[in-house]
């Protein structure tokens, strides 16, 4: 069964879409807030950018735990998130 | 229709829980002193309480209703609107919370008011009342379904009970009620939906069984690009990932109130981050995975569960089904009362808001604060009933996420373009945005009139269904027009000369914000937070409003000056704010104590034998 258009195909169109919508705001942030910017909060755009990784990366896991039917996969989706946690909740104090 | 059996024991669980809920109401209440109080919650919480009761607030019982039928339907792919918020986080952290918080914006329709004219609030009153009210009708429709499995009631008689539970503790306590009960409703859903999956699996007799239950479609996290009409990913995307991110995070009052009731605009992001990040994947899994157990259990027992079963009370018939003990089960159906409730009390009270800061006030001339307390409490009852009347209409329509998805589909486009390109477009002008709602919503309707010819080259090769055609991809089509007519008619606009009168309200002029905010230059200098024993304090009768007046070394610590707001809190994290408040920084003390302002201790509730901290808001 070909299972492009239910699988890759969704993931390529939301991500491009995505980015466009990601990186434009980011891009029109940088320009109102001015040079300092990066200076003043580049700790939160670390974790804008990170955030944007990470809800690809867990739908790329799960389209590929889907495709190659390992459902063990989902151990790894789940170390990933709560690595996620910790270094939100170490980051954001 | 069959009814699931029950006994006294699962009423009495039930029972207890919303008695807990409404008593929780009624002890809060006691701290709204003002309509700031009783809307924002008098702007002082915490980012992990905010974030939570965020959650709560999305994962309203709806879901349930809506996630786990399409889970049941479909499989994972139902998790997919979950999961797409994070594109618009540099616009919503940076753009519109700093905008909205900076320059005390109450509600929607005031920015439109203060980014634009009268005419562009009131339209914007009038579209924010028919969405909240649509929220609460589309809550109320779905806790109903959910629990007819259960008490085999009509479904009306149930919308009314549940509403009237809903607008009597609303009416009565207000933001911060709903910031407190929201918290704690938002824990116990996540647990109850981790509870039924945790059954669930075990019932199928492990993960692996679970898994090999599945077909490869169900496991897929996206739905299919452009089929079956009434689930396809390329629709839902536009419908749910563009046009419903951007209401819920920019134009929905309950989640604006939060972010307003947070202690600071760092409070908010974290809050919204945390949200996103790390609630939101848990909040998914929780709505959905009764839908996948039931499926799992209906492709592999497929007498226990048929295929012919309702996909809206599959939460229901899954929850009796594995919790095998009805305390248990009780718990599990208290959960989705605590999700209606978590979202209705928020949308309740965000509907007051509009109506008594956009249509009482301006009526009224100079209300005084009691009075305005009274009518907003009024105004919370008066729009339950309203979604009473709302829901009564949702019901007339096949299933409710085709309700949502018609409501959504009408009411929400042209806002959430005036509100982007009203942010976002300094020349994007009053005239444009008045066009955007009238023109906006005649292409909406000509829309609805010929799908075929007007829909179609955005539809993506999704197939026309002439009893419904479109239901998702007609968002890219509404947005398209209400997009073009606000480019076309402010390029035809002359070009304003000077942007003085919206500093502070859109993006390129945010850095104005911080000073609206403090009424004088900001204070650069950032001296570290101070602690203090609160017997430390003494309550000054002759200082006005929320002043506070330190004593030097406190001062040459803190680096304040004279003007600046301070935040001044009990130290004890768990209350999450609750007893703090901001205040204005006066002259140095000359004795020893640190002297407050009677509205302070009002405001704060100090007990005077723990300890105090005090930072520069900044």
């Amino acid at each position: 069964m070909d299972l492009f258009s239910h699988s890759w195909l969704p993931y390529l169109y939301q991500y491009f879409f995505g980015l466009i919508i990601f990186g434009g705001g980011l891009y029109a942030v940088f320009k109102a807030y001015g040079d300092d910017f990066w200076v003043k909060y580049r700790k939160w755009i670390i974790i804008l950018i990170w955030g944007f990784i990470y809800v690809a990366s867990i739908h790329l896991f799960m389209t590929v735990a889907a495709l190659e039917n390992q459902g063990n996969y989902y151990f790894l989706i789940l170390l990933f998130y709560l690595i996620n946690v910790s270094i939100l909740s170490k980051k954001i104090q | 229709m069959n009814v699931i059996p029950t006994t006294g024991l699962f009423w009495g669980i039930l029972s207890l829980y919303v008695f807990f809920v409404l008593g929780a109401g009624l002890f809060f209440a006691r701290n709204n002193k003002s309509t700031e109080d009783f809307f924002f919650g008098g702007r002082r919480f915490s980012w992990w309480l905010i974030g939570m009761s965020m959650l709560a607030t999305g994962v309203g019982s709806h879901s349930f209703a809506k996630y786990a039928a399409k889970g049941f339907e479909y499989g994972f792919s139902s998790t997919m609107t979950y999961m797409n918020d994070w594109f618009f986080m540099p616009l919503l952290l940076f753009g519109w919370i700093p905008i909205i918080y900076y320059m005390k914006v109450n509600s929607i329709p005031e920015y439109f008011e203060r980014r634009f004219n009268t005419t562009v609030r009131n339209l914007s009153t009038v579209t924010m009342l028919l969405y909240l009210i649509g929220y609460i009708g589309i809550g109320l429709l779905a806790l109903a379904n959910l629990l007819q499995p259960i008490l085999g009631w009509e479904i009306q008689t149930i919308i009314i009970i549940v509403a009237i539970i809903s607008g009597t503790y609303v009416s009565l306590g207000g933001q911060t009620a709903i910031i407190f009960t929201d918290f704690l409703q938002g824990v116990i859903l996540l647990f109850a939906g981790l509870l039924i999956f945790g059954l669930g699996i075990s019932y199928l007799g492990g993960f692996d069984l679970f898994w090999d239950s599945l077909s490869i479609t169900n496991k897929l996290p996206l739905a299919d690009f452009n089929s079956p009409p009434d689930f396809n990913f390329v629709g839902i995307f536009w419908q749910d990932g563009v046009v419903g991110s951007v209401g819920f995070a920019f134009m929905n009052q309950a989640v604006i109130m939060r972010f307003l009731a947070s202690r600071s605009v760092v409070h908010a992001r974290r809050a919204t981050m945390m949200n996103v990040l790390v609630f939101l994947p848990i909040g998914t899994l929780a709505v959905s995975n009764s839908g996948w157990i039931g499926r799992a259990i209906a492709n592999r027992f497929p007498d226990v569960i048929s295929e012919s079963a309702n996909p809206n009370g599959i939460f229901t018939i899954v929850g009796s089904l594995v919790a095998n003990s009805e305390p248990i089960f009780a718990f599990l159906v208290a959960s989705v009362v605590a999700a209606l409730m978590s979202s209705l009390d928020s949308q309740i009270n965000a509907s007051a808001a509009v109506a008594v800061n956009d249509v009482y006030t301006p009526l009224a001339k100079n209300p005084s604060e009691k009075t305005k307390l009274r009518i907003s409490m009024f105004t919370s009852a008066f729009v339950t009933f309203i979604g009473i009347q709302a829901a009564f209409i949702f019901s007339q329509y096949g299933t409710i996420y085709e309700a949502h998805g018609a409501f959504h589909a009408i009411v929400t486009p042209p806002m959430v373009t005036v509100i982007f390109f009203g942010i976002f477009w300094q020349r994007f002008s009053s005239r444009a945005a008045i066009m955007t709602f009238v023109l906006g919503s005649i292409f909406i309707i000509l829309g609805e009139m010929y799908p075929y010819e007007l829909i179609t080259p955005f539809a993506h090769g999704t197939e026309y269904i002439a009893d419904r055609p479109y239901s998702y991809i007609k968002a890219l089509y509404n947005m398209v027009a209400c997009s073009s007519i606000a480019i076309i008619v402010t390029l035809l606009s002359k070009k304003p000369i000077d942007y003085s009168k919206i500093t502070g309200l859109t993006l390129w002029t945010i850095r104005d914000g911080q000073e609206y905010f403090k009424g004088s230059k900001v204070n650069p200098n950032k001296g570290s937070e101070i602690s203090f024993n609160a017997s430390l304090m003494e309550i000054d009768k002759k200082l006005d409003g929320k002043t506070v007046c330190l004593p030097q070394k406190y001062s040459n610590q803190l680096k304040g000056e004279i003007g600046d707001i301070i935040y001044i809190s009990d130290t004890r994290w768990y209350l999450g704010g609750l007893k703090s408040t901001h205040a204005i920084l006066g002259k140095v003390s000359d004795s020893d104590k640190i002297l407050i302002s009677k509205e302070v201790h009002d405001h704060a509730q100090f007990d005077f034998n723990r300890k105090i901290f005090i930072e520069l808001e900044g």
